[in-house]
C-alpha cells in the first residue's frame, strides 16, 4: 500500500488507477497505480516520453491497456479500454484539458458556447462568458485567430463552465506565460477549496507543479517512481555540496541520485536536517532537481 | 490575524503557521474563542497546500491551543499559561544556545556574552 | 445529437458563401450550355463533400478526442456525422429540384435527361459510395478517404451505369421508361438506407477501437 493511501483510507477518491499497464511498441506502462483525493491537486510530473500523455489517455480510455482497474469519480472504466458507447452521465462532473485546443478551428467562443450547451446538461452560459472576460478571450474571433494562450485559456473556460468535479489537464498548461499560469493556479485554488472538487495536473513545467500541487507524482521511463506530499519532497530532500571524497562516505543506498564535476559532487538525499548537523553543505532540492536527479541517475 | 510565509527559511512552513499563531495568542492578538479561517481557505489565501494547513491546525490542537469543531471551524482555546511559558522558554533557550555556540565558535568568553545580555536588557 | 450538428454547420459557415456563388455560377453554365442536368446532380454531389469536409476537420482540431471525453458516447458521435450526410445530401437535392423548377420555366432550356429519378439514383450512388468511404475516414484519415471515396463514387457510378445499360438489352426502353419514378425513390431509398446504417455499425465498431 502506498503512502497516499495510507493516509486516507477512509477517503473516497476522485480518481483512482490501479495497476495500469500498457505496451506501445518499445515502451511500457508497468503496473502504474496512483490516486487523486477529493479536494487535492495531484502534480504528475516527469521527463518528456515517460507515459505522462499515455497514462492519461488510458484512464480516459482514448487508449486500450492491458490491465487496469481505473475508477473516476467512483464511477468504474470499461476494463476493456474502450470508451462509452452510449451516454454516460457522470462525465457532466469531469472535464479534460489537453496540450492542443480541441475546439473546431472556424468556430467562435460564442458558437462553442451553442454545442456546448448541448453536449452538458450542467452548461453554465453566465459562468463560461464570465471566464472569457476574466481570461480576456474575446468570444466573437474564431478558435483559428486565437493565439495559443487564449486557445488554452478558452479550453479551461470550457472545462470549468458545466459540473466539474474533477480536471485533468495533459499539459495544459504548457505554452502559456507566467502571468496566465499563475492566474490558472489561482483558479485552481479556488476550485479545489470547497473540499469536493479535485484537480490532476500532468506538466513539466515543475516549478508551477512546486506552486499548486498537494502530492507529487513522479513517472520515469513508464514506471510510478515517486509518489509523495509537495511538504515532504520539499522538506526532506536535499543536495549536499562536496568534494569526491566527501561522497564516498555516503552510504550508496542514502544517494537518490549524483553529479560529478572536476571541482566537487552534488548527491541527493532525503533527510536535510541530519546531514546538515553533520557539518556538511545542503542545499534544498526543487521539485525540478528530484526529477533531474531522477531522470540522471539511470542514465549512467 | 495575519501569517507570513518564507519559502526561503529553514523553519517548514507549518512551522511558520503554528509558531506565528502562537506569537499571536501569547501577544493577546488572538483570544480565546476567535475563529481561525478553515484549512481550505488559509491554504488558498497564502497559496500553500491544504496539508501544510492540516498538519499546522492538527499540531496547535495537539498542543492545546485551538480546538476544531466539525462542521463548525478551528476556535482559539484558553490560552494555557503553564503551555505559553514552557513554549518561551523553550525559545530562549534555543536562542541562548546559538549565542553560546557563535561564541565558542568565535572565541568570545562568558564574561563578554554575559556583560552583551546585560546591557541589551537594560536597552 | 443536435449539438454535433451545429457544430458541422457552423463549420461550414465559412464555406456558405462558396457554395452559393458555385451553384450561381453552374445555374448561368447550366443555361448558357442549355441543358441542366449536370447542374442538378452536381448540386447532390457538393452536398455529400460537406461530410468529408467536417470529418477532416475534426481531425485536424481533435475535436472527436474531446468529445469522448464529454458525456455523449460514441453512438451519438457517429450517427451524427451519418444524419449530417443525409441531411446535406438531402438539400442538395432539394436546391436540384429548384433549379429544375425554375429552369422548367425557360422553355428554350433543355431539361430532359434530368428526372426526379436520376436524381435519387444519383443521391443512391453517393450514399453507396459514401457508406464504403466512411469507415475508411475513420480508420485512415480524411486526407486518405477521400480520394477512396473518388475511386468508390467512380465505381459505383460505372457499375449502376452498366446495370442501367444492360437492363436496356433485354428490357425494351418502353417498359424501362414506364416504371414510376416512385419505384425508383423507393428503391434508391430503402436500399440507400440499408447500406447507410451496415456502414454506420462498421463506423461504430471502427472508432470504439481507435486509439486518440
Amino acid at each position: 500500500m502506498n503512502r497516499m493511501m495510507e493516509e486516507n483510507t477512509n477517503m473516497e477518491y476522485a480518481l483512482e488507477v490501479r495497476g495500469l499497464t500498457k505496451h506501445y511498441g518499445s515502451f511500457v506502462l508497468d503496473q502504474v497505480s496512483l490516486q487523486v483525493p477529493y479536494g487535492m491537486v495531484v502534480g504528475f510530473i516527469g521527463e518528456n516520453g515517460a507515459g505522462k500523455s499515455t497514462t492519461i489517455k488510458a484512464i480516459l480510455n482514448l487508449i486500450h491497456k492491458e490491465t487496469g482497474d481505473i475508477y473516476i469519480l467512483g464511477h468504474p472504466m470499461q476494463r476493456d479500454g474502450k470508451p462509452e458507447s452510449d451516454s454516460a452521465q457522470w462525465k457532466e462532473q469531469l472535464g479534460v484539458i489537453f496540450d492542443e485546443c480541441n475546439m473546431p478551428a472556424e468556430l467562435t467562443a460564442k458558437e462553442i458556447h451553442h454545442i456546448m450547451k448541448e453536449f452538458y446538461r450542467t452548461w453554465e452560459e453566465k459562468k463560461f462568458f464570465d471566464y472569457l472576460k476574466q481570461f480576456r478571450v474575446p468570444a466573437d474571433k474564431k478558435v483559428k485567430e486565437l493565439s495559443k494562450g487564449m486557445k488554452m485559456k478558452l479550453s479551461i473556460a470550457i472545462a470549468l463552465s458545466h459540473d466539474s468535479r474533477l480536471l485533468i489537464l495533459d499539459e495544459g498548461t504548457s505554452g502559456l506565460d507566467p502571468v496566465v499560469r499563475n492566474e490558472i493556479m489561482d483558479i485552481f485554488r479556488e476550485f479545489i477549496e470547497d473540499g469536493e472538487h479535485s484537480v490532476l495536473i500532468s506538466s513539466h513545467i515543475t516549478s508551477d507543479i512546486e506552486k499548486i500541487a498537494d502530492y507529487i507524482i513522479i513517472l520515469h521511463q513508464g514506471k510510478v517512481v515517486m509518489e509523495e506530499t509537495k511538504d515532504d519532497l520539499l522538506e526532506q530532500y536535499a543536495i549536499i555540496q562536496c568534494t569526491k571524497e566527501q561522497m564516498t562516505k555516503i552510504p550508496a543506498d542514502q544517494i537518490i541520485g549524483k553529479t560529478e564535476n572536476t571541482y566537487g559532487a552534488h548527491v541527493l538525499v532525503k533527510g536535510a536536517a541530519k546531514w546538515k548537523q553533520e557539518g556538511y553543505v545542503v542545499d534544498r532540492a526543487s521539485i525540478e532537481d528530484i526529477l533531474l536527479y531522477i531522470v540522471k541517475r539511470d542514465e549512467v | 490575524m495575519d501569517i507570513i510565509i518564507s519559502n526561503d527559511s529553514d523553519k517548514p512552513i507549518y512551522e511558520q503557521i503554528t509558531s506565528q499563531i502562537k506569537n499571536q495568542i501569547m501577544q493577546g492578538v488572538l483570544r480565546e474563542g476567535d475563529a481561525l479561517p478553515s484549512m481550505r481557505t488559509l491554504a488558498k489565501e497564502l497559496r500553500i497546500s491544504v496539508i501544510t494547513t492540516k498538519r499546522a491546525y492538527e499540531e496547535l490542537e495537539r498542543e492545546g491551543f485551538i480546538t476544531t469543531v466539525v462542521g463548525k471551524g478551528s476556535f482559539i482555546k484558553a490560552a494555557d499559561t503553564r503551555l505559553l511559558r514552557e513554549e518561551n522558554l523553550k525559545r530562549i533557550e534555543e536562542h541562548f544556545q546559538e549565542a553560546i555556540r557563535i561564541a565558542s565558535e568565535s572565541g568570545v568568553t562568558r564574561q563578554e556574552l554575559e556583560e552583551i545580555f546585560a546591557i541589551l536588557y537594560e536597552g | 445529437m443536435k449539438g454535433l450538428l451545429l457544430k458541422d454547420l457552423y463549420n461550414m459557415k465559412g464555406f456558405a458563401r462558396q457554395y452559393v456563388i458555385v451553384i450561381l455560377a453552374m445555374a448561368v453554365w447550366g443555361a448558357c450550355m442549355k441543358n441542366i442536368s449536370f447542374v442538378s446532380i452536381y448540386m447532390v454531389i457538393l452536398g455529400g463533400m460537406m461530410s468529408i469536409s467536417t470529418m477532416s476537420m475534426d481531425e485536424n482540431s481533435g475535436f472527436n478526442k474531446f468529445y469522448l471525453t464529454t458525456p455523449g458516447g460514441v453512438r451519438k458521435l457517429v450517427a451524427a456525422k451519418y444524419l449530417f450526410f443525409v441531411l446535406t445530401v438531402a438539400a442538395g437535392m432539394l436546391v436540384a429540384l429548384l433549379i429544375r423548377e425554375i429552369a422548367m420555366l425557360f422553355p428554350w432550356l433543355n431539361t430532359s435527361g434530368f428526372d426526379v429519378g436520376t436524381l435519387f439514383v444519383t443521391g443512391f450512388i453517393l450514399a453507396a459510395a459514401f457508406s464504403v468511404s466512411f469507415p475508411v475516414i475513420y480508420k485512415y484519415g480524411a486526407e486518405k478517404g477521400r480520394y477512396f471515396y473518388i475511386a468508390a463514387f467512380l465505381v459505383i457510378f460505372a457499375v449502376v451505369y452498366l446495370v442501367n445499360y444492360v437492363a436496356h438489352i433485354p428490357v425494351p426502353e418502353r417498359i424501362l421508361d414506364s416504371i414510376p419514378d416512385a419505384v425508383y425513390v423507393a428503391g434508391t431509398v430503402g436500399s440507400g438506407a440499408v447500406i447507410i446504417f451496415i456502414s454506420y455499425l462498421f463506423s461504430i465498431r471502427i472508432v470504439t477501437r481507435k486509439e486518440w
